[in-house]
């Protein structure tokens, strides 16, 4: 019900918003975001952290029963904490746009809450239609946020955004139809419920799984966004406005990374394992790919854009070395992520508000300027640099802990205590973590270009009128959380860990449990010399409609891979 | 025959109904004559009410094929009337009430309303006498008093002459298509034997026990279908649409977009469950020479239909196009044929679809509609207003006029087939079925049409929202008739408020193709109100 | 074999005991990080006297007072201070199931003996700092001091962390805070580069010790000392190592040692990474003391000698380690030998005697290797403060060539003492320190037997008398001869206001007091040190020279710090059997010939090698005084000043001028390329940094046109669909009449074709 309460609250505030005559949008916007923050702290506390399974805090009511669609709403540790981020985070986009929004505040502040409602149905959906109303839905705020309130170039931005990201999901509902559609084969009762689906397509056959994957692929990895689908992102970051770029880098871009943990991961454990290396590979281009590009940009924005295709790299890593570290790892990423990243673009859009410029190249050497400013920046540039202590390190080298760990060790049984059993491993660790070196390459030389050095401003630099030289305790107040967060959660995360560790520990249990009785077709990269490893695949699965040619296909795939 | 009337109440309501709009059409009195849109919708109202009250039921109705579809299609024909005809009103004889109003003698030889919404109830009753029709002659018919009485409505919709040249195309191609139809059922006759549809079913149902579907029989099927085809608007046979539905008046072209693909998707659902669906690979489809007819179709619809909407400037074709490619997606619907769900059946989608298909383009051109600007003569010395059709046109309209450039904003949104909207939930399951009937090429298809149209239907989104309103988007006005902004108005509520009753809905398109199923999703609805339409 | 299986035996016997820490101990790592808090709150506050700098010493005295009472009462134990979890994850109740990293802390001698110098320095330096940097009071003051104090918290937690996550936090952390600190004048675009390229050489070598902390986490199933060092699998590695089955240790265990190995020189500014520490040089002065001399740099040390087991188990770490330490050695000494800026010439000095540590504790002389991280920490602190103490009274100028005479000037003697004690300890005269402690390494290259180490200890004896050299060079020119000064680019000219003044723009002019005589020298006074700098200098001469003691206290343990050292867990496992692990470095056969047993003396080593036929560790007090006092001969003689024993040795008159400058041309361009550090940095740049940026704007350029161009394409094919479709819709009847007709016909002909 309290999660009801949190797509509900932000709803009626918006209507509030529109339904006023008077000017006080952001007024209202600010509490609404507060009461939803209260609220989600009801949540936590009521919340049963030791217990895995989406079935807390839970709403149902039937919607479109003939189409096997509920509003089915409940939250594991995950969703939760996921949810949590969000309504974190909306108080401060909203205060944090007071001053940066002057027109249009009535829109501005209601799709604003609109979106945040949307953010938190996609984590709490319990139903894939559902899940997938919302995922789409939050596309919509989100277009307008930019179009209507971004940079120079924010209509191509925002239809490219919309476009992109459409496309990749239709075709992930085609895969969730499938996946329903085997459901109705298997039990005889149309069904949309996750749970039950989940169960129907772990039990489908490597090749039809592996289709499940590359559809649901489609739909996440360009939310997240994974290389080569990532080109959307910099540009509606860069003509997103502050707000639009804290929400998008700190929710919307997860929604891709929950739906690949959500999804592809229990749907496909099967295929998620064929296909790791793959996934991998494109998760480390990713990171130095676009790390490197970070370096020769001039827009502090769009360098901050990039990285987070190389960050969120990192987190597809984690996700797709399927073991507890390794997923745990993304998971805190995608937390993690949120708060530096969401934090890097809150002071970007705090410096642009007072030198309408993001060009390195007009402005440098901010550090006796604006100190204070100068000192949060440097804060979040070493939470996103990964340093220990705080909470960027902490994903981060779990993330690189669970690549590693998943791999060719299990050949040497008894030797590797510490190893898990996957399809990466040292290698890909080795190859990702030359991330952190680029990671440092590029926001340091942001950070020495912008915040150190000689001071410089644009020619025709004036005072703001309304803001401070150097941060207005608004601004601060905004600020404040988010430095608590990274510090808290670089200190202490055994909490956070503790609480994923019950859904994660499910989740990859799916895949692990593959690894266990004579289902043959794991141990790939060992046995893809023996032909007939293929051919146990059924009885494991019990699937009776198994596709004769795929699963011959199939069988190619795998000792392709193997050699 | 009693039996056959007890399901003919609407349209006899509605015929009925014509008379008297015809008659009051040409009443002197300007306030009788203004009554000719509200009887309409009365008429459609009580046709509607009709409809959803007559079950057929005794021996006669086992003539028709889908009996149970009638109260569904029935009432969403009525309900999407209504909506047409609020659009309709006041778009004829502008200038003559105009005038009668400054003084000029009334002459009823100037006067076109009578005939115009007379034309348009016969239009509806043919579209409702599709649904019912048990014979290819009575189908047929119906489906001419569909077409014919259009061909004259985009004539007279306007003084512009590219409505003239668009009734003429519309005419002749029309006349195209009836053929090869007409054609079609002339085979279809020699090859079974009869015309009534049931015999028909059951002679092949005879032969392909036997040594297989006749190849007249087949022909007439497929020669049929094509014909249906330009119903439609299907390719190959849509290469009309843009230009009529750019030559007619806005309010017309509405009426285009859902009154003639209706009686199509009826007509064609009738021609092949004279067929059935239980052939092929799966045991659960059309032969393989039909199905791949639809296929191609289908997919040609869709593709073409986006892309070349892609490349317009103009509304109306933009929408026309568009129209076209959701032709193709409901053909999915009906290759993917019935099933045990309303997830698995196809036809019930495309109920569904024609539902939410006709609310949504409605409603977006009724905005369209209501939106006009410099009244001009032409060359026949009658007043023409330019109606919105440029892309231009809407420029910056949520920021001038917020309800309808709102109500346009949602309407694009759910031809998109967005969430939270009833064209997606027309979508998901033409996606559902299609996969059922294992047709996930053509769902991946369908799903990248969708992805495509976007492109174009986000500027209709765009546009209105982002944009300054420029001198040409300034110089249109709201139009006087009030109805057409409230008509754009309610397309965009009900395609929002239709999520909500979603469920309902879809339990009714299904039950209307597939009554004997009803326990099962009664099942699915336990705990939902309303009740099986049979039941009533 | 059978003389090893005892030792085998009593080390499985002898299985590390680990208690559990009191509490007090947490105050060494909590109060720095009281500092920083108290210190982050005076900056809130604005606060604008000297009250950080006092907040900082007193709690880190504090902490060395902890520390030292920590050594007296837990001196000898292993035990564990644990704070809170930190890392706490379990997937399983098996071993290796469990990813555990808590907030704790590890004590034994090994980290008390780091703990206490690196507290006790902090605090001095600390005090020297708090006169150092008043000129910032009111601005960066409290900015350096909170970075200070974090850098000390970091410290900690790298010396005294309970698991190698913990050591991987300090790790970076001591790296942050050398990038504060480094780039703490940031208005002057040299200290902003030099920060950065601190932060991201470092980071390469971060990447090594991450993978070594990954594999050994994947190897041994546990990232926690305790239980590292206590894993039967380690043991039995060891055993294998010690009976010359080598072969026995999986690849992954001895690459293990690799990447940690790789870690250790990123931190320690071994070759291929130093190039960052001499840039270092542009923080502030108590800064390169403190982290770029005596404790930081130390860490890579550290890391060996905590991992030593581990180390153990490879073939290749160690003598790597060792080759890499020699030739850092000595390529350090050589560009030190050239170079004009005093503190430059320290930076390339800590390099040089880095590598000196690593080869010794690469040569299994971790005793002499950690004893010269000790002396070293205080010889070169005291240089380095020195150094600074000059800079500071001379606004700025470090060149050796401006400088001279400053023994002769008032209030410069304490500073004059302080350097000739730390140079006489670098450059190894007997009798110091220094010279003890590299004695000890040196003479372990000849003993220990190992690939070209003789080769090495010859190397590390000719690079003695280099440091000898370039030491005295520095001493003799600044320190003696006429007096004569030219101040530094901090008296004069616009780049003061970056330099000096480095937030200040919203003062105005109230702290340019010294505006009014911008331009000339001749206002120029020298400002000699007052008491907080001497009374830092002073005491760290006298613990410089006491360092020496160290080295008498309990000889048969090599010293005070063997004795530390055979206490600590990293260490016993292999002084047990000290030849024999060395074996394994050549190979196995040559085992049987040493029988040895644990309390070897000298007189076993003997066995091992020798120096032009003698016992090392007999004679290479007098070798090593040889090298070493004819470097300072030499020193002597090319710089001293005139006057110095009868005119013969010296014959400078000015500052500038002296014997060397002929000699430098004689042998020009060497000398010129040594000054230019042998272009290693351009090298780089022209290998490294250069292709990097071109390979960043080809991806760039990539991503614009190829990958996004892609996109757009697919996003175009619609269209282009469109377009082709297009002239179909012709508006032309019968044209439309005749398609639909061809449509029929063509869509018929397909039905047909495939469906009969």
């Amino acid at each position: 019900m309290v999660l009801l309460l949190l797509i509900v609250i932000p709803l009626i505030c918006a209507g509030l918003i529109v339904f006023n005559p008077r000017e006080q949008a952001k007024y209202i916007a600010a509490g609404g975001s507060l009461v939803s923050v209260v609220f989600g702290v009801v949540a936590l506390a009521a919340f049963n952290w030791s217990q895995g399974g989406m079935d807390q805090l839970t709403f149902t009511t039937p919607w479109v029963p003939a189409l096997g669609l509920n509003f089915d709403i409940g939250a594991d540790a995950v969703s939760l904490l996921l949810i949590a981020l969000t309504i974190l985070l909306g108080p401060i986009c909203v205060i944090g746009s007071f001053t940066a929004v002057v027109e249009n505040q009535k829109t501005f502040y209601a799709w604003l809450l609109i979106l945040q409602s949307a953010m938190v149905g996609v984590f709490c959906a319990r139903d894939l239609v559902l899940f997938y109303i919302c995922f789409e839905f939050t596309l919509i705020p989100m277009y307008i946020l930019i179009a209507m309130f971004g940079s120079s170039n924010r209509r191509k931005a925002s239809t490219k955004f919309f476009l992109y990201t459409f496309t990749g999901s239709v075709i992930a509902l085609a895969g969730f139809a499938y996946v329903a559609w085997q459901h109705s084969v298997f039990t005889g009762e149309w069904s949309f419920n996750m749970a039950a689906l989940g169960e129907t397509a772990r039990a489908l056959n490597a090749s039809q799984q592996a289709w499940v994957l590359l559809a649901l692929m489609a739909g996440f990895a360009v939310k997240v966004p994974l290389f080569p689908v990532h080109t959307w992102l910099p540009l509606a970051h860069t003509e997103a406005p502050t707000a639009g770029s804290v929400i998008l880098a700190g929710v919307l871009l997860k929604l891709g990374t929950y739906g690949v943990y959500k999804f592809a991961l229990p749907f496909a454990p099967a295929a998620v394992l064929d296909y790791a290396p793959f996934m991998a590979v494109l998760a480390i281009i990713g990171i130095v790919y676009a790390g490197l590009i970070c370096w020769v940009q001039t827009d502090i924005k769009k360098l901050v854009a990039y990285s987070s295709v190389s960050h969120l790299g990192f987190c597809m890593l984690g996700l797709f070395a399927v073991n507890s570290v390794g997923v745990t790892g993304s998971v805190l990423y995608m937390i993690s992520h949120g708060f530096s990243t969401g934090a890097l673009f809150l002071m970007i859009g705090m410096m642009y508000e007072r030198y309408h410029t993001r060009s390195m190249k007009e402005v440098s050497g901010l550090g006796s300027k604006m100190p204070v400013w100068s000192t949060f920046m440097v804060f979040f540039v070493m939470a996103s640099v990964g340093l220990p202590g705080l909470n960027g390190f902490v994903s981060e080298i779990m993330c690189l802990f669970g690549t590693f760990q998943s791999g060719p060790w299990t050949g040497q049984a008894g030797v590797t205590p510490g190893a898990t059993f996957g399809m990466l491993g040292p290698v890909f660790a080795a190859f990702a973590g030359t991330g952190m070196i680029v990671a440092a390459i590029y926001l340091l030389y942001m950070t020495g270009k912008i915040v150190w050095g000689p001071t410089r401003e644009p020619d025709d630099h004036h005072a703001h009128e309304v803001l401070p030289t150097d941060l207005s305790a608004r601004e601060i107040g905004v600020l404040l959380p988010l430095a608590a967060g990274c510090l808290v959660f670089g200190l202490y995360p055994a909490p956070l860990m503790k609480a994923v560790e019950a859904p994660v520990n499910d989740t990859v249990a799916y895949v692990q449990s593959l690894n266990t009785g004579d289902t043959g077709r794991v141990m790939v990269w060992t046995a893809a010399h023996e032909d007939d490893h293929g051919s146990d695949h059924n009885a494991d699965h019990g699937d009776t409609h198994t596709d004769e040619h795929a699963q011959d296909e199939h069988s190619e795939d795998h000792s392709g891979e193997g050699h | 025959m009693a039996e056959t009337l007890a399901y003919l109440w609407p349209e006899v309501t509605l015929f009925l109904a014509t008379c008297v709009v015809m008659v009051v059409g040409l009443s002197p009195s300007a306030a009788v004559r203004r009554l000719c849109p509200l009887i309409c919708g009365i008429s459609l109202a009580a046709a509607g009410i009709f409809a959803i009250g007559t079950t057929p039921t005794g021996p006669e109705h086992t003539r028709s094929l889908m009996p149970s579809m009638l109260p569904y299609a029935k009432a969403i024909i009525a309900a999407v009337g209504i909506l047409l005809v609020m659009l309709l009103a006041g778009t004829v004889d502008r200038e003559e009430e105009a005038n009668i109003e400054k003084g000029r003698t009334f002459d009823p030889l100037r006067l076109n309303s009578g005939e115009f919404y007379s034309f348009f109830l016969f239009s509806l009753t043919g579209l409702m006498l599709t649904a019912s029709a048990d014979t290819l002659i009575w189908l047929f018919l119906a489906l001419e008093l569909t077409s014919l009485p259009t061909y004259v409505m985009v004539t007279i919709s306007t003084a512009r002459s590219n409505a003239r040249e668009a009734g003429v195309k519309y005419f002749f191609l029309g006349a195209l298509g009836a053929a090869i139809f007409l054609y079609g059922f002339t085979l279809i006759y020699g090859g079974t034997g009869s015309v009534h549809l049931t015999e028909i079913r059951h002679a092949i149902t005879t032969q392909m026990a036997g040594e297989g579907l006749n190849p007249i029989t087949l022909a007439g099927i497929l020669l049929a279908i094509i014909g249906i085809g330009f119903k439609i608007a299907a390719v190959p046979m849509h290469y009309y649409t843009a230009d009529v539905y750019q030559g007619a008046a806005t309010p017309v072209t509405a009426m285009l977009a859902f009154v003639p693909k209706t009686a199509g998707f009826l007509a064609l659902m009738l021609v092949c469950s004279t067929i059935g669906w239980h052939y092929g690979e799966s045991g659960a489809g059309l032969p393989d020479a039909v199905r791949l007819l639809l296929w191609v179709m289908a997919v040609m619809s869709m593709t073409l239909g986006n892309v070349l909407a892609l490349l317009q400037t103009s509304m109306k074709r933009m929408l026309a196009y568009s129209s076209i490619a959701h032709s193709g997606y409901m053909l999915v619907g009906l290759i993917a044929g019935p099933g045990d769900t309303f997830t698995q059946s196809g036809l019930s989608a495309v109920l569904f679809y024609l539902l939410s298909y006709g609310v949504m383009s409605t409603g977006a051109f009724a905005v369209i509609a209501s939106l006009e600007r410099n009244p001009q003569r032409t060359h026949t010395g009658e007043l023409a207003y330019d109606e919105a059709d440029s892309i231009e046109a809407i420029r910056g309209l949520a920021r001038t006029k917020p309800l309808l450039g709102w109500s346009l904003v949602i309407c694009a949104l759910s031809l998109l087939g967005f969430p939270l909207t009833i064209g997606f939930f027309g979508k998901l399951p033409l996606f559902t079925a299609g996969i059922s009937a294992g047709e996930i090429g053509l769902v991946v298809i369908l799903g990248l049409n969708s992805a495509i149209a976007a492109f174009y239907y986000l500027r209709l989104v765009a546009y209105p929202l982002f944009d300054e309103a420029g001198d040409e988007a300034r110089a249109f006005n709201l139009t006087p008739m009030r109805t057409r902004p409230a008509v754009g108005a309610l397309g965009a509520a009900g395609v929002v408020l239709m999520t909500v009753f979603a469920g309902p809905i879809a339990r009714l398109a299904h039950n209307a193709v597939h009554p004997d199923s009803q326990g099962h999703v009664a099942d699915d609805a336990s705990n939902n109100t309303d009740e099986p339409v049979a039941a009533k | 074999m059978t003389s090893i299986s005892p030792t085998l035996a009593s080390m499985a016997d002898t299985a590390l005991h680990v208690g559990s820490a009191p509490a007090w101990v947490l105050a060494i790592p909590l109060l720095p990080m009281l500092a920083v808090v108290l210190n982050t709150f005076s900056a809130i506050f604005r606060v604008k006297t000297k009250l950080p700098a006092w907040i900082t010493i007193a709690c880190l005295a504090g902490s060395f007072l902890a520390t030292a009472f920590a050594f007296m009462t837990l001196s000898g134990q292993t035990n564990v201070a644990t704070g809170w979890k930190w890392f706490d994850l379990s997937w399983g109740a098996g071993q290796g199931q469990q990813f555990i990293a808590d907030f704790g802390f590890y004590i034994d001698n090994l980290t008390l003996l780091w703990m206490l110098f690196v507290t006790g320095l902090a605090t001095l330096i600390a005090v020297y700092a708090s006169e150092y940097m008043e000129h910032d009071v009111g601005k960066g003051y409290t900015r350096f001091f909170v970075a200070f104090g974090l850098f000390v918290f970091s410290m900690t937690c790298l010396v005294m962390g309970d698991n190698m996550l913990m050591l991987y936090l300090g790790w970076e952390g001591v790296g942050l805070c050398s990038y504060l600190l480094i780039g703490y004048f940031y208005k002057k675009p040299a200290a902003v580069a030099a920060a950065k390229k601190a932060f991201i050489v470092n980071r390469i070598g971060d990447l090594g010790l991450a993978i070594g902390v990954m594999l050994t986490f994947v190897h041994f199933g546990t990232l926690e000392y305790a239980q590292l060092f206590q894993s039967e699998q380690l043991a039995g590695y060891i055993a294998a190592v010690l009976e010359g089955r080598a072969g026995d240790v999986p690849l992954m265990a001895q690459l293990i040692a690799v990447f940690l190995m790789i870690g250790a020189f990123g931190k320690s500014a071994q070759f291929p990474l130093y190039v960052w520490l001499p840039d270092a040089m542009e923080g502030p002065t108590p800064v390169s003391a403190l982290i770029h001399a005596a404790t930081m740099v130390t860490a890579g040390v550290y890391l060996i000698a905590r991992m030593l087991p581990v180390f153990l188990l490879s073939e290749w770490a160690l003598p790597v380690v060792a080759w890499v330490g020699t030739f850092t050695a000595l390529l350090a000494a050589t560009i030190g030998m050239a170079q004009f800026d005093i503190k430059r010439i320290m930076a390339y000095s800590t390099v040089s005697q880095l590598g000196y540590m690593f080869a010794g504790i690469a040569m299994l002389s971790s005793v002499g290797g950690v004893y010269h991280v000790v002396t070293h920490a205080f010889f070169k602190a005291l240089l380095f403060l020195c150094c600074g103490a000059v800079m500071h009274g001379f606004a700025g100028q470090l060149d050796l060539r401006k400088l001279s005479g400053l023994w002769h000037m008032k209030g410069w003697r304490v500073v004059s003492v302080g350097m000739l004690v730390g140079c006489l300890n670098l450059a190894g005269v007997p009798f110091t320190a220094g010279f003890f402690s590299k004695d000890m390494i040196i003479a372990e290259a000849f003993v220990t037997p190992g690939y070209g180490y003789s080769l090495l200890g010859w190397t590390l004896l000719f690079t003695a008398g280099l440091t000898a050299y370039y030491t005295f060079r520095v001493f003799f020119r600044v320190f003696t001869g006429p007096v004569q000064y030219e101040p530094g680019d901090e008296h004069h000219g616009e780049d003061d206001h970056s330099h000096d003044h480095a937030q200040d723009d919203a003062h105005g002019h109230d702290g340019h007091s010294h505006e009014d005589h911008a331009h000339g020298h001749d206002h120029f006074h020298p400002h000699p040190p007052r008491f907080a700098i001497n009374f830092v200098l002073a005491t760290l001469s006298v613990l410089a020279v006491l360092a020496a003691g160290l080295y008498f206290v309990s000889p048969e343990k090599h010293g005070w710090v063997g004795d530390m050292l055979e206490e600590s867990t990293a260490h016993n496992l292999y002084t047990a059997d000290h030849s024999a692990a060395a074996m394994f470095l050549i190979d196995g056969d040559a085992h049987a010939a040493h029988d040895t047993h644990a309390d070897a003396a000298h007189g076993e080593h003997a066995a091992h090698g020798s120096i032009l036929g003698f016992n090392p560790h007999e004679v290479m007090y007098y070798i090593s005084a040889i090298f070493g006092l004819t470097g300072i001969g030499l020193a002597a003689y090319l710089h001293g000043p005139r006057g110095m024993v009868s005119g013969f040795l010296g014959n400078r008159v000015e500052a500038g001028k002296c014997r060397m400058d002929a000699v430098a041309k004689a042998f020009d361009p060497i000398p010129r390329w040594a000054e230019n550090k042998w272009y290693v940095d351009e090298f780089y740049h022209f290998l490294f940094v250069r292709p990097l940026w071109v390979v960043s704007y080809i991806f760039q350029t990539i991503d614009k046109l190829l990958v996004d161009g892609l996109v757009n394409l697919f996003g175009y094919l619609p269209r282009l669909l469109g377009r082709g479709a297009q002239p179909g819709q012709s508006g032309v009847l019968h044209g439309y009449a005749l398609s639909m007709a061809g449509g029929v016909g063509v869509i018929l002909f397909i039905v047909v074709l495939v469906t009969l």
